[in-house]
């Protein structure tokens, strides 16, 4: 029977808490009162996932089973989640291998030969080989690649067409493979609930003509949250494309969700409440603290990155989008909801190693203020954990480090833009366009592994909620330098942070502490 | 003036000068009957002063301009109801080589040389010999050595009638070469330097013949140079005797002069010229009268002061080349001239020998830079071996021109008019003129490049040219083959591999040392049997794997930045198509190497021109055509020796990286120098 996830409140003699700080940890005794809220426990994963994957193309949601949709002569394509799901990336096989090797398996046997595999990147950075094979496994690759299992390629000119606009006059464009296939298979992972759904076809095969009319400071802060779809002003977006699409496009939608066994054993304590730690578990944690403080931080970092996670498979359902989508959220929502009472005058996070932009990568400056302001801050369904001008205490060092392959148009952005100006308004408003068009980042987004010229600016508009609703915001441990090019208040404490918080939420705020990672969600009342 | 009064200038000049538009070579001048009309019922005075002032002008010209456009306008004068008075502008170098001074007055009956000449009959003799070299232009031999060249010239292409014009080019090629020869031959043999001086003479002699009852003054001015005052000093209008020597003094191109310096080059300032004509003009001699406006008598300045004065100018004043660097100027002993001449025929000879033994060169960056070279020295040695035939003659005058009648019209003159119209010469100082009027003027003076900016209207687009190789990447053809062909073997056999690559590199080297088009045409053939898919794909993976990891960042930074400002971005590359597709989002055109491709697989044969050298520089040319850029204002950014042809074909070129010979030959001409560094 798996754990609920559980609240404790810390008194006088309660353990130090750990917090997760980017590739390392930062390690405090809090104050008594302080509420923690852990996790629940992995849910007890499919025990026969190959059986769980036949049935649900065999009997799928609201349209004929997969092998009645596939006849010869048929154009087919399949499209799949990219790297940046799940995090940490899982340990083999990957789920995506065991759907589309199934999915094939049926074409061929239906005689269906044209068959494009592609990775659903977006605007993201095309995947290499070795990650391609590490999500699809060996057997795929040898058939399909590189000439019908490939990346997308947003600024292929020939490659995308658009195929209508929706009543608010937002373009809808996609892969041109996609628009002229007689059926869409589309294979996803939900990690967290703001993924899935129409949003896997309108930002994963759709290029920036479309992705800008949903990706701007104005839509996300009236994104309510990006984990809740039905309060998201983005998936409403992504909602009235997808009507459109749907008429355009037959689309059988494969949706699967994961526990959130994220860690290997030897990371055990990254799962387990501190007051439950028994001596070895905390001689772990120390060695692994003390370890990711004497390290150079790359080599931190590459211990961090080997991390691939023990996630198992919970459910999969397949069929006709939104009821597909409906049934995954309920999945999500069981093994991530944890009920709460009340929100509290200041929340504290752990910011992990890696985000979704981040995998086999450097977490920039930018990205960590997506992941505290965009993702965990997001992580709630109904009202948000902190109130209304309440403070958000993230723990990262945010070190001035970008990867100069995977984040270029980001580096120049911090260079060149955030020494002018931090307001995210600002900045879409002057150099959105510029960054997006740009041939530069265009040719490295498309022939090496760089993310779209636009990309960091989608990442920082992903906090327009977050800054409204927020009072303050104060990274511990944070590079005064990063920190202020950020417009972010750093502290080298929780307790000094916990102090400089008095001056906005009043002298005795209450406090909460969401003990992240795993990822998990809280629905307030 | 126009500057002066603006708008009013066109009423100003209607008010001073009637301009009527003719021809010296048409009937009549070719004027119609009313202002044939006008002109009888109001002239005083004519000032014929039309001439052409070529020294090796071809016979027929030179006689039509000089002698006949002359007669003809005395003829209509004749005509005239006021008798006007007709002024021949002619000039004191009609003394020819006779030594001696050289008074004010008619040329009488003799030659330079004494000997005896009849005015008349000499014009029909040229007549003649114009005729007779039309005819002998006619003849079989001739015409077939023309249909032959012609032929040749434009291959199996031409079709016939472009054969029969091409034909019709080289025989009036052949006879204008022939008519100058023959004037100057002839001028020589009667004691004139060449054709212009001689014609000039037989004018004023058959002006005196036909000049019947009309009033005739004949007016000599010497060598005619800035004004000392009027209408500012320093004004000239083109430039025709000494300073086009002068320029080339100061270019460097002159290194000696074919002349005595002791001999006087006489001068005399344009205004003083003009005044003098004023002065002349209300005169009604009976008698023919005749004045020199020259220095040589009152005031003379010889070759030897002309050229220090000449020289400290430029030493203060250099020149500056393309580069913005001071052209230094040389140094002349005064040898002689046949001791000048003899030297440059050598050279030219000696040069010839040399570029004949440079074509017998393969092709490539080694053989253009050395054509170049001979090609300069060949120029400049032509050059000066044409001031010294053409000019010679001046600088080794024996005579000296007197100028006392001038001087006398001038004393009678009075005193008002002597102060508004002077033109005593003696009045010239000329180390001032020189230093302060003439050479600055004349160095001022916008050349023609510039005056061809100011006219163009549409300007062209501005392009930003990259070679890719080495100047975008710190790459070569030969990394990007081993770097694919790596990828495409098994890694056991990687090892052997790149171990017979390393054996050919000296090889190689030593082949792009010489020619980068014969060492890609000879490397190329490595592809021989690649599948073209294969290729693309591996040139696609190169970007990632091999070429971000060798990209200058400064490089990437200067073409944004071009792009920013709107240029037209065009990497221009010898390296391979599929190599490059992925550059195309970061340029507007590019220009590449294509293999040639034979049943699904690559010959190894270039398709196409290679993209190097000299074929880089025309493919650039003909591409600037077609899109309409504007090179002069465009930037080519390149790394190589072989690239100096495409470089030197733009107006802001920059070497990136140089290898040793470029960058010498980027110093040498001032151009930008930028090392672009990894990391």
């Amino acid at each position: 029977m798996r754990r609920p996830g559980t609240i404790k409140i810390l008194e006088n003699d309660s353990p130090p808490m750990m917090f997760n700080a980017g590739d390392g940890f930062h390690y405090e005794k809090l104050p008594a009162g302080t509420r923690v809220i852990y996790p629940p426990g992995p849910v007890e994963p499919i025990a026969e996932p190959g059986v769980a994957i036949e049935r649900a193309l065999l009997e799928p949601m609201e349209m004929e089973p997969l092998h009645d949709l596939l006849f010869p002569g048929m154009k087919l394509t399949i499209g799949f989640d990219d790297i940046s799901l799940p995090i940490p990336p899982m340990q083999p096989p990957d789920i995506r291998q065991m759907i589309i090797e199934k999915v094939v398996e049926k074409a061929r046997a239906r005689g269906v030969e044209d068959i494009h595999i592609i990775a659903a990147l977006g605007l993201h950075r095309r995947m290499t080989e070795a990650e391609l094979r590490h999500a699809l496994g060996k057997g795929l690759m040898s058939a399909y690649y590189p000439d019908r299992l490939y990346n997308y390629d947003a600024e292929d000119p020939d490659g995308n067409v658009q195929i209508g606009e929706t009543d608010q006059g937002e373009e809808v464009t996609v892969s041109r493979r996609v628009a002229e296939s007689d059926l869409l298979v589309y294979v996803n992972i939900n990690h967290v609930a703001m993924n899935g759904g129409h949003k896997s076809v309108h930002t994963g095969l759709s290029p920036y003509a479309s992705i800008r009319h949903n990706h701007t400071p104005d839509t996300l802060s009236n994104t309510k949250s990006l984990m809740d779809p039905k309060n998201s002003a983005m998936h409403g977006s992504f909602n009235r494309m997808g009507a459109i699409f749907d008429e355009h496009v037959k689309v059988f939608h494969i949706e699967t969700t994961l526990n959130n066994s994220a860690f290997p054993p030897v990371f055990d304590f990254m799962a387990k409440p501190e007051h439950e730690w028994g001596a070895l578990t905390k001689a772990n944690f120390l060695v692994n603290h003390k370890a990711t403080q004497a390290m150079p931080l790359p080599a931190a970092r590459k211990v961090f990155h080997s991390i691939r996670a023990p996630h198992r498979m919970t459910s999969i359902q397949a069929g006709s989008t939104d009821p597909v989508h409906e049934e995954t959220l309920k999945h999500v929502y069981h093994q991530q909801l944890v009920p709460v009472e009340g929100q509290a005058d200041v929340l504290l996070m752990g910011v992990p190693f890696v985000g979704p932009y981040n995998v086999n990568s450097i977490m920039n400056p930018m990205l960590v203020y997506n992941i505290l302001l965009g993702y965990l801050f997001n992580l709630y369904k109904g009202k948000p954990l902190v109130r209304q001008g309440g403070v958000l205490i993230g723990t990262h060092p945010m070190p001035n480090d970008f990867n100069e392959v995977h984040h270029p148009s980001y580096i120049d952005l911090w260079n060149e833009v955030y020494p002018q100006t931090n307001d995210i308004r600002e900045i879409a408003h002057k150099y959105e366009k510029r960054y997006a068009e740009d041939p530069w980042y265009r040719t490295l987004y498309r022939n090496s592994h760089a993310y779209h010229g636009v990309h960091p600016f989608t990442v920082l508009y992903w906090a327009a909620h977050a800054l409204d609703h927020l009072g303050g915001v104060i990274l511990v441990g944070g590079d005064p330098m990063t920190t202020a090019r950020m417009g972010l208040k750093r502290a080298d404490t929780i307790a000094e942070a916990l102090e400089m918080s008095k001056d906005i939420v009043g002298p005795s705020p209450s406090t909460t502490y969401m003990h992240v990672p795993p990822l998990f969600m809280v629905e307030v009342s | 003036m126009r500057d002066e009064l603006g708008e009013g200038f066109a009423d100003h000049a209607a008010e001073k000068v009637r301009v009527l538009e003719g021809d010296v070579h048409s009937e009549d001048l070719g004027l119609g009957p009313e202002d044939l009309a006008e002109l009888s019922r109001e002239v005083d005075v004519v000032i014929h002063s039309a001439a052409s002032v070529v020294f090796d002008a071809p016979l027929d010209a030179a006689v039509d301009s000089n002698v006949r456009g002359t007669l003809g306008l005395l003829t209509l004068a004749r005509s005239w109801e006021k008798r006007p008075l007709f002024m021949h502008v002619s000039t004191s170098y009609v003394a020819g080589t006779k030594p001696g001074l050289i008074l004010e007055e008619p040329p009488g009956e003799g030659t330079p040389n004494g000997k005896k000449l009849d005015p008349k009959g000499e014009v029909s003799r040229l007549d003649a010999i114009v005729r007779e070299v039309e005819e002998a232009s006619g003849e079989k031999g001739l015409v077939r050595r023309f249909d032959e060249e012609a032929r040749r010239e434009l291959g199996m292409v031409g079709e016939p009638d472009e054969v029969a014009e091409r034909v019709e080019t080289l025989r009036r090629a052949w006879v204008r070469e022939r008519l100058v020869e023959r004037g100057n031959e002839r001028a020589r043999e009667l004691g004139w330097q060449d054709v212009y001086t001689f014609t000039k003479s037989l004018a004023e002699r058959r002006v005196l013949e036909e000049r019947g009852d009309l009033p005739l003054v004949i007016l000599r001015p010497a060598i005619i140079e800035s004004s000392l005052r009027e209408p500012y000093p320093g004004w000239i209008q083109g430039s025709r005797m000494a300073d086009p020597i002068i320029m080339a003094f100061a270019r460097g191109i002159l290194r000696e002069f074919p002349g005595d310096p002791k001999s006087i080059v006489d001068i005399v300032p344009v205004d003083h010229v003009v005044n003098a004509v004023i002065a002349a003009a209300v005169r009604r001699p009976e008698e023919p009268e005749v004045y020199q406006v020259a220095s040589g008598e009152r005031n003379p300045i010889r070759y030897r002061d002309f050229y220090e004065n000449v020289r400290e100018f430029f030493l203060k004043n250099p020149l500056r080349d393309s580069g913005g660097r001071p052209v230094p100027v040389p140094e002349w002993s005064f040898p002689g001239r046949k001791r000048v001449e003899g030297l440059l025929k050598a050279e030219l000879t000696g040069l010839k020998v040399a570029g004949a033994l440079v074509s017998r060169m393969p092709e490539g960056h080694a053989k253009t830079d050395l054509r170049g070279r001979i090609a300069r020295a060949d120029k400049r040695a032509r050059m000066s071996y044409y001031f010294s035939r053409i000019y010679g003659d001046y600088g080794d005058m024996k005579s000296t021109f007197s100028a006392r009648r001038v001087y006398e019209l001038y004393k009678s003159l009075p005193e008002g008019d002597r102060e508004a119209f002077p033109f005593d010469i003696a009045e010239v100082d000329w180390r001032e003129w020189l230093q302060e009027t003439h050479l600055p003027a004349i160095t001022r003076k916008p050349g023609r490049k510039k005056r061809g900016k100011g006219r163009e209207e549409k300007p062209g687009e501005v392009a930003a040219i990259f070679d890719v190789d080495g100047t975008l990447v710190k790459s070569n053809v030969v990394s990007y083959y081993a770097w694919m062909k790596m990828r495409d073997l098994p890694p056991i056999k990687r090892p052997l591999f790149a171990a017979s690559i390393l054996g050919k590199v000296p090889y190689y080297w030593a082949l792009d040392k010489i020619s980068r088009t014969h060492f890609n045409r000879a490397f190329y053939k490595s592809y021989k049997g690649w599948k073209p898919a294969r290729a693309r794909a591996l040139g696609k993976e190169s970007f990632a794997g091999y070429t971000l990891d060798r990209l200058f960042p400064g490089a990437v930074e200067e073409l944004r930045e071009h792009r920013r400002a709107g240029h037209r971005i065009v990497l221009l590359s010898g390296a391979l198509d599929f190599v490059l597709e992925p550059f195309k989002d970061l340029a507007d055109d590019v220009l590449s190497a294509k293999l040639e491709e034979e049943d699904g697989a690559f010959t190894g044969e270039l398709s196409g021109a290679p993209v190097a050298g000299e074929a880089r520089a025309r493919m650039l040319a003909s591409f600037a055509r077609k899109r309409g850029l504007d090179l002069s204002r465009s930037y080519a950014y390149a790394d190589s020796i072989s690239d100096l042809p495409m470089l030197e074909a733009v107006g802001n070129p920059v070497v990136v990286n140089p290898d040793g010979r470029l960058e010498k030959a980027a110093r040498e001409r001032g151009w930008t120098i930028k090392r672009w560094r990894r990391g």
